[in-house]
């Protein structure tokens, strides 16, 4: 019996220790590991037709309000989102920087995107043409140009 | 045999300024996939181990601030996110 019971005991310390304790992280730590999401994001974008010069918006509007990168990510997915369901949005980045400096954060500003893009009533892309516009043909790649201030 | 001594320490100091110039913050000569090829190993090796985040940083040449802006200069470049997104690995 005792020994059934050390064996158990020693199953559970082994999972508990080969287990990462996430939930005891730092605030700092789990802002930098979905910080670190944020080209990933941005690649995925890119990918789903959003063109370079909007996700250069939406950097140089969180940038330039002061918000840690962390916060991008929510922002740049959802820019992506409306990009396929509703189109480009002309002067995108001058509306995201209203929004920052009415003082929406995160999510709130994610969800304002949306309603924006619905208010707007934006129709579907025509296919072909945020590829078009990307930053990621052949001839653009690895210019590297500088988020706008 | 003294010019022997002077051309070995003159090895040893240019090995240890070569390596001193290797870490990942000191990004004045690397090019931009380089550094995103770092920024993504850090993230790599503190999602692996995120108790040592810290001394990853360290490591690597950064601090959080600095790295958490070399996030945001590869998410804004096509070819640097591609790289990064290419090693990022969770």
């Amino acid at each position: 019996m005792s020994r059934r019971t050390t064996t158990l005991l020693l199953a559970a310390a082994l999972v508990g220790w080969s287990t990462p304790s996430v939930a005891q992280l730092p605030d700092w730590v789990s802002q930098l590991l979905l910080a670190a999401q944020l080209p990933v994001a941005t690649q995925s974008a890119r990918v789903d037709g959003v063109t370079g010069d909007e996700i250069r918006a939406v950097l140089a509007a969180m940038r330039d309000a002061g918000r840690p990168a962390y916060e991008a990510v929510a922002l740049i997915d959802a820019t992506r989102e409306v990009r396929r369901d509703h189109g480009p949005e002309g002067n995108f980045g001058a509306f995201v920087q209203s929004q920052l400096a009415a003082g929406k954060r995160g999510q709130e500003l994610a969800a304002a995107i949306r309603q924006e893009h619905e208010r707007q009533g934006k129709g579907q892309a025509k296919k072909g043409e945020s590829r078009e516009k990307s930053d990621d043909k052949p001839g653009n790649r690895g210019r590297g140009r500088p988020l706008s201030r | 045999m003294r010019v022997l001594h002077v051309a070995l320490a003159a090895l040893i100091a240019a090995t240890a300024c070569t390596a001193g110039g290797k870490g990942a913050g000191s990004t004045a000569a690397a090019t931009p996939v380089e550094r995103a090829r770092d920024a993504a190993r850090t993230a790599n090796a503190i999602a692996n181990r995120p108790a040592a985040a810290d001394s990853i940083l360290g490591a690597a040449g950064f601090t959080r601030e600095t790295y958490q802006q070399l996030l945001y200069d590869i998410a804004a470049d096509s070819a640097m996110s591609a790289e990064y997104a290419s090693i990022k690995t969770r």
